[in-house]
């Protein structure tokens, strides 16, 4: 990891930045996240975005995208409220993201404006019940979902 | 600004037939289709005998892991991601164990490093031959098929003699492997390995000479790399197309610092170029293993590790027979995880495989899907829908297969 | 003991159509192990078809989850009598590891009537020819 490589990262504005093995950790607000993976696309050169990683907080949801790239994880971590849950997809700028949005979509209930595969499920079966929380929010129960759905 | 607009472009063109995919099954050019009445795996939407678009549907195998995870403990936990994959099972407990070590203080002794690699490397041995087979099975070289699945069960007879197991070995242990290697495995390795680097040379030979592989293979599936790489694709799908990149060599863990890859690449993107890819994986492997067997330090297998981990995020990867392999462990103390998020590299090849298959013929579908590695119920449904005649059909994966050889014996690809 | 003509000719020539449904695949690939040269049910007359039209019996291995039962009834439904159905690993029999999971069924009993249980996860190839030998012993029982 050259100087040149690091010297680059201070030029994000308003962001929280820190590192630890090989992680370094970008925090930053929800309009933010294209511009931000702009950046990394094109001045940091990393282009391979491993996944993106949806985690029910309690009041917030936390959204991180891995990026891999030079021997470390770029990790973008936002947090979005859940009663809103709202953030614009970054299919714009790297379109291989279209299926791991899709699957925070179905497995939190994230709506990522711009992507096209919001209506629909991706991978949770078409009758699960549209009154019931996603399954990975903390309030989901899977006897409940069990019940519904009809398996003993 | 003019990089916005190329990649506007490619993802047009990727997912044209996304872009209003429902389940009613409407397509965005021609006549709209009649609803479907139930879930397809995958759809495949012809004009006339080109492919336009695949539409994937990928929730056939979904069981609900990810939170099944959180109500098992960390001991618990392994033995439940084993068996997200049969094929490539150890690289899943082996992901997840990584992943879970960094969390902690405990370092992983020298003994039981080197032991992981020469079972990893015998589960790409494995999946890699399991592959080939399939391979030869779909393209009706049904010999090929006896005859490689008949050389699996060496591999499989060594698996056996260490872990116990053949298929969901629960091997990997929070630091360490659970039991040493037996005594005088050394020459039942070296027979083995002797036994199928003749065999992995004889299957050389059949796949670059034999005239039913080649008409299938040569040129099949071809992409642009600078497409490709928007995708995000992992794994031997990346390195046909010239990208030198393989986590072992990246980012290693286990013993990979001390017995090192050799990273295998190829500049034709097509079905053929895989295959002979990785039939030189197969060849590093069997070296790898060798070195190892003969190098392999002493000392312990494994140290105790309290019940609770600590508090902290971790992210780990492994390079498993498919491509990256990737963990993310969320622990907040306690004595079972509260987040386990995996990204199986098939999900990351999908969108790759579907491109790839644009302007081919539905007799080129089972080779160019097959070329991806994707598991096996990806395959056993499919609806064909056809623009031209305005009519839709459905076909299981045998039916296909079955279609794909009389098409070849009757036709030429042009 | 004597034996039907029938029986004894039903028994020595079954043919199977394999369901894969929503599984690990470590059932199926133990499964096409075994009819490959080292276990070879191949030569007890067994032999895998393409559909479930021309099937005696139905291999299902796997959970299944909701995407999947509606389509294994379907193909139970296509399957011509006489029909067996074998459940083949700990999934298929009673949920497995996977126990407790909020899309899976605990067991194909559930949704079709089972014949012969296999478990193993997965079962050794050994096993499965074991089962097929059960179930050939429990044709002839049925029809003596």
């Amino acid at each position: 990891m050259s100087e040149a490589w690091v010297s680059k990262f201070y030029e994000l504005k308003d962001v929280k930045i820190s590192k630890e093995k090989n992680r370094i950790m970008i925090e930053t607000s929800p309009d933010k996240i294209v511009d931000t993976c702009r950046f990394i696309i094109t001045k940091l050169g990393i282009h391979h975005l491993v996944t993106i990683t949806g985690i029910d907080e309690g009041e917030k949801i936390c959204i991180i995208y891995h990026f891999w790239g030079q021997q470390n994880f770029v990790n973008l971590v936002v947090r979005i409220e859940k009663t809103n849950p709202r953030i614009n997809s970054i299919t714009r700028v790297v379109p291989g993201a279209i299926f791991y949005e899709a699957e925070v979509h179905d497995m939190l209930g994230v709506i990522f404006e711009g992507n096209s595969l919001m209506e629909g499920h991706l991978l949770l079966p078409d009758k699960y019940p549209c009154d019931l929380p996603p399954p990975l929010r903390k309030e989901a129960n899977p006897e409940e979902i069990r019940r519904r759905m009809g398996l003993e | 600004m003019s990089s916005d607009e190329s990649t506007e472009r490619t993802l047009k063109e990727t997912t044209a037939g996304l872009i209003q995919y429902s389940p009613e099954g409407l397509v965005p050019f021609g006549p709209v289709h009649p609803a479907l009445k139930e879930p397809e795996y995958f759809k495949i939407i012809l004009e006339g005998e080109k492919i336009v678009q695949i539409i994937p549907r990928i929730g056939y195998a979904h069981r609900g892991i990810e939170r099944a995870a959180q109500d098992r403990t960390w001991v618990q936990a392994i033995y439940l991601v084993e068996r997200i994959c049969g094929i490539c099972s150890f690289s899943h407990s082996l992901a997840f164990v990584q992943t879970v070590e960094s969390l902690t203080e405990y370092e992983v002794p020298r003994r039981a490093r080197y032991i992981r690699l020469i079972i990893a490397e015998m589960e790409r041995i494995h999946s890699h031959l399991l592959w080939l087979g399939l391979v030869g099975y779909w393209t009706g070289f049904d010999t090929l098929f006896m005859w490689i699945w008949r050389d699996r069960e060496r591999v499989l007879d060594l698996i056996e003699m260490i872990t116990g197991n053949r298929v969901h070995k629960s091997y990997a242990t929070i630091t360490g492997v659970r039991r040493d290697l037996p005594e005088n495995i050394e020459r039942h390795v070296q027979s083995a390995m002797k036994y199928l680097s003749e065999r992995v040379a004889f299957y050389k030979e059949i796949v670059n000479s034999e005239a039913t592989i080649l008409t299938r293979t040569k040129g099949v599936g071809w992409i642009s790399p600078d497409v490709a790489i928007r995708l995000c694709p992992v794994g031997p799908l990346l390195r046909c197309m010239g990208f030198k990149r393989d986590v072992r060599v990246d980012d290693p863990y286990a013993a990979y610092d001390e017995i090192v890859p050799e990273v295998k690449t190829s500049t034709d993107s097509d079905a053929l170029s895989l295959l002979n890819l990785r039939l030189e994986e197969i060849e590093d492997s069997i070296r790898m293993i060798l070195d190892a067997i003969t190098a392999i330090p002493t000392g312990p297998v494994k140290t105790t590790v309290p019940r609770t981990i600590p508090k902290g995020d971790a992210m780990g990867h492994v390079e498993a027979p498919r491509g990256e392999l990737f963990y993310f462990v969320r622990s907040e103390g306690g004595s079972k995880p509260t987040r386990v998020k995996i990204r199986t590299p098939t999900l990351a090849n999908i969108l790759t495989a579907t491109e790839m298959l644009k302007g081919h013929t539905l007799a080129d579908v089972p080779v160019v899907l097959t070329a991806m590695d994707p598991c096996f119920g990806c395959m056993d449904r499919l609806t064909v829908i056809d623009l031209e005649e305005g009519k839709e059909w459905q076909v299981n994966g045998e039916q296909l297969r079955r279609y794909g050889i009389e098409w070849y014996k009757n036709n030429k690809r042009e | 003991m004597r034996i039907s003509l029938k029986s004894w000719a039903r028994k020595n020539s079954l043919w199977l159509f394999h369901v894969n449904a929503a599984s690990c695949n470590g059932c199926d690939i133990e499964f096409v192990a075994s009819l490959t040269p080292r276990y070879d049910i191949e030569r007890l007359g067994a032999q895998l078809v393409p559909s479930p039209k021309h099937a005696d019996v139905l291999v299902v291995a796997g959970t299944v989850n909701p995407l999947m039962r509606e389509r294994l009834k379907r193909i139970y439904e296509q399957m011509p009598e006489p029909k067996y159905v074998i459940a083949l690993g700990a999934c298929a029999g009673g949920g497995g590891v996977m126990k407790g999971c909020y899309n899976v069924s605990h067991g194909v009993d559930k949704v079709i009537p089972v014949d012969l249980y296999v478990p193993g996860c997965p079962p050794r190839p050994e096993a499965i020819i074991y089962g097929l030998m059960k179930l050939r012993n429990k044709i002839e029982g049925i029809e003596k």
